[in-house]
């Protein structure tokens, strides 16, 4: 999910019908730039180089986001019909080019949630994170925690507030809670809020995660750490 | 203290963040054919692989050109651009009136700016791959 402005100027993306790395790539509608849907970064033209805003968004089921958010606005469309990656995720091939697989610390099919700051990339195993509720690493220097949200889907935050870094786990509500001695600290696992404790009115950055395969992800980042 | 999601092993279904769906609907036409398609670029895979489809029902397979090469991948043109239609216009209503067309099961990409929240069906956007909206004042890409 990205904020659709380059240099303050707002755009339109189309589709290119082309891959790179696996991944389909856009194009700007003022300059035909090619950007990644991956990275966000635009690869040939006159933007080349340049990164779009990301926004934090999240995978779950309709039924929970809509009782997590009962005033959402939902974009209309047909009724469903079977996903078409049905056969895809069960097979063992990767990918639409055949690339080998150059990272074998996960199969390649593994879902996995990844979080980047600058050039630091680490990701999580979704089904691993969604058993735990929660888990603390590194994205280079910075201190994430990732979160499950619902039974498919997971945020990301920076776990620091109050000038220091936190170990977070989640509390019988679901909602994280500071973890070592003390009094504990609460913050909602969504917006990231302090509800109660010495960090209650502090604030957790949510940061955006994607949610990819792993050997897309880690073809876009081969210097990904692996946090488990 | 840790709790354990209790639906934790229900039904993980995918992403790929790759848009792979929306290509292989682009180039096979059908959802059967794209749950082979977006993997098997080549004829000679298709044919080994999927032996029961007969070629002559098939729509043929473009051979990829490659546009550039960055940082070393080559960037591989597969079909013209917008064959892959984006959604310019989303017509969004509120969560009371999409019961006909959604199902609590289905996923959805969701985001929430602390007021206002969106989704739309990921099936949905297997299909078109990005959707050019709007968060508020915020005009956003929800890409797949």
């Amino acid at each position: 999910m990205y904020v659709r402005r380059i240099d303050g100027r707002e755009t339109t993306f189309g589709t290119s019908g082309a891959l790179w790395r696996d991944a389909l790539v856009m194009y700007d509608r003022d300059t035909g730039s090619y950007w990644s849907q991956v990275n966000a970064s635009a690869i040939t033209g006159p933007h080349q180089g340049k990164t779009l805003a990301e926004i934090p968004s999240v995978v779950t089921t309709w039924g929970e986001w809509r009782k997590m958010h009962p005033g959402t606005l939902v974009l209309v469309k047909p009724p469903l019909e079977e996903s078409p990656y049905a056969s895809y995720i069960a097979s063992d091939r990767t990918g639409a080019t055949g690339r080998t697989l150059a990272d074998d610390r996960l199969p390649g099919k593994t879902l996995v949630v990844g979080v980047r700051d600058g050039k630091a990339a680490a990701a999580v195993p979704l089904d691993l994170l969604v058993e735990r509720g929660v888990l603390n690493g590194q994205v280079g220097s910075l201190p994430v925690t990732w979160v499950a949200v619902g039974a498919t889907g997971a945020a990301a935050f920076e776990r620091r507030a109050g000038g220091r870094v936190l170990e977070l786990g989640r509390d019988g509500e679901g909602r994280l809670v500071t973890q070592g001695g003390g009094e504990p600290s609460r913050f909602d696992p969504e917006s990231g809020a302090g509800l109660s404790g010495p960090l209650a009115g502090e604030r957790l950055r949510r940061l955006p995660a994607l949610r990819v395969f792993w050997y897309s992800w880690t073809s876009f980042h081969p210097d990904t750490a692996l946090v488990r | 203290m840790r709790v354990v999601a209790r639906q934790s092993r229900r039904r993980i279904v995918v992403k790929s963040g790759a848009g792979l769906a929306a290509l292989g609907l682009a180039l096979g036409g059908a959802p059967a054919a794209a749950s082979a398609g977006p993997l098997a670029l080549g004829a000679a895979a298709q044919t080994q692989t999927r032996p029961a489809d007969s070629p002559q029902t098939r729509p043929s397979r473009p051979e990829p050109e490659v546009e550039y090469v960055i940082d070393g991948d080559p960037v591989l043109k597969l079909i013209p651009k917008d064959t892959i239609v984006p959604i310019d216009a989303p017509e969004m209503v509120p969560a009371a009136e999409a019961a006909e067309f959604m199902r609590d099961d289905e996923l959805v990409l969701g985001v929430f700016d602390g007021q206002q929240a969106r989704a739309w069906s990921t099936w949905h956007l297997d299909r078109h791959e990005v959707v050019n909206d709007r968060l508020g004042e915020t005009p956003i890409a929800a890409t797949w």
